[in-house]
């Protein structure tokens, strides 16, 4: 896996790296998000759905788990599993069914459940780090990509 | 003795009716997405063209897993809603053994194998009617060596929705050649009326008949990964 490092300083920049990394993506595809409270892994979902051609307004599926946008050119999956306990309550929810569906899935907070990755096809890592002693707008971006791809 | 066995848990939902051993009727419903609208309705047409009321039936056999996690809710529900209205015994099949008795026929190691992503796949090994071993979830690679291992000089039939994953089918044949042999499950996904006949005989040969009460009955999803 190749890893590099961005920094972005608005929320606009962030969409920009998921549009960017939205563009490669095929179906079956899965992208790990992690970072801090805040950090903009909503954003970036927002800049990949806008490769996708999606035109909803991409918002926090904190509540519901897993939103479906399926108007694009590839159906976009989005979970944020920050209030998920295990890997048991992913799985009561279908996971492994959406993994399957020919969409894109997008995780939110993928690190908090492990069982994850190796369930998961072809992955994307995307981890986002606040860097409030820089200042407030400022993230820093790493990005790993599977064997073979480059942004 | 009149059995409908419904099998929700790969790419086909199918339900049968058997009457005595024999295969009546049988329905393949080729839609994988569309599962939950159609499984009902194939089940009316099933009854209706055998001539036989709901009320008549004597047993309901399902696939209980493992398998594709929406179409297993599916038919379990399914079976569990019937067996409750019609106050008939409930009979949960694991579905590799469902496979593999459609083969209990062959000379060779039957492996059913059902796609569980990542080249990992279900399966277990039977010899006959018996099988050897515990069920796994493992890489297909994995369950080669076992194989290596296990069954010097003996042949593998591997059959099951796996055989449609073009890797798994290359990473047998690979490992065996001539000592595999594989059964595309687009040609043969397993006999319904095996299904019925294996549902039958666990029934019978249960000393406790409480345990195919609708309620007691659970998925098996294998989804802890050894
Ligand atoms: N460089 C930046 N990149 C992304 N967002 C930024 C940036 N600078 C400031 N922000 C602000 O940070 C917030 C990021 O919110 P967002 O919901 O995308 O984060 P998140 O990581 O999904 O949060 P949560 O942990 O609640 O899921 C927004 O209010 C956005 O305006
Ligand atoms: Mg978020």
């Amino acid at each position: 896996m190749e890893a590099f490092t961005v920094t972005t300083t608005t929320e606009e920049e962030t969409m920009q790296l998921g549009t960017r990394l939205g563009a490669i993506l095929a179906s079956g595809d899965v992208v790990l998000l992690t970072g801090d409270l805040g950090a903009g892994k909503t954003h970036f979902t927002g800049g990949i759905a806008r490769a996708l051609e999606i035109e909803d307004y991409i918002t926090s599926p904190t509540f519901t788990v897993v939103n479906e946008y399926d108007g694009g050119r590839i159906p976009l999956i989005h979970f944020d599993i920050y209030r998920l306990g295990s890997y048991d309550e992913l799985f009561e929810i279908g996971f492994e069914d959406y993994l399957e569906r020919g969409g894109i899935c997008v995780i939110e907070w993928a690190d908090l459940i492990p069982e994850i990755e190796e369930r998961a096809g072809r992955i994307f890592k995307i981890d986002i780090r606040r860097m409030d002693h820089v200042s407030p707008n400022h993230r820093e971006i790493t990005i790993c990509l599977p064997e073979g791809e480059r942004l | 003795m009149k059995i409908l066995v419904i099998d929700t848990a790969c790419n086909l939902a199918r339900v049968a009716l058997t009457e005595d051993g024999v295969l009546r009727k049988e329905i393949t419903v080729d839609d994988k997405r569309r599962h939950s609208v159609k499984l009902l309705p194939a089940i009316e047409t099933l009854l209706a063209d055998c001539g036989i009321a709901a009320k008549e039936l004597d047993l309901i056999g399902v696939t209980k897993g493992p398998g594709s996690f929406t179409g297993l809710r599916i038919g379990v529900v399914t079976a569990k809603t019937m067996a409750y209205a019609l106050r008939i015994p409930l009979v949960g099949v694991n579905t590799l053994d469902a496979i593999a008795a459609s083969f209990s026929q062959v000379d060779e190691i039957i492996c059913p194998l059902i796609d569980a992503r990542n080249t990992r796949a279900y399966g277990a090994f039977y010899r006959g009617k018996e099988r050897i071993g515990a069920r796994f979830v493992r890489p297909v690679r994995d369950t080669l060596e076992a194989f290596l291992s296990e069954f010097e000089n003996e042949t593998m039939l591997a059959c099951g929705d796996g055989t449609l994953n073009p890797t798994i089918v290359e990473i047998l044949m690979q490992g065996l050649g001539a000592r595999c042999r594989i059964v595309d499950a687009a040609d043969h996904p397993g006999k319904m009326e095996d299904l019925a006949n294996l549902a039958f005989s666990i029934y019978r040969d249960a000393p406790d008949k409480s345990v195919f009460d609708c309620n007691a009955i659970d998925i098996d999803y294998m989804k802890d990964w050894g």
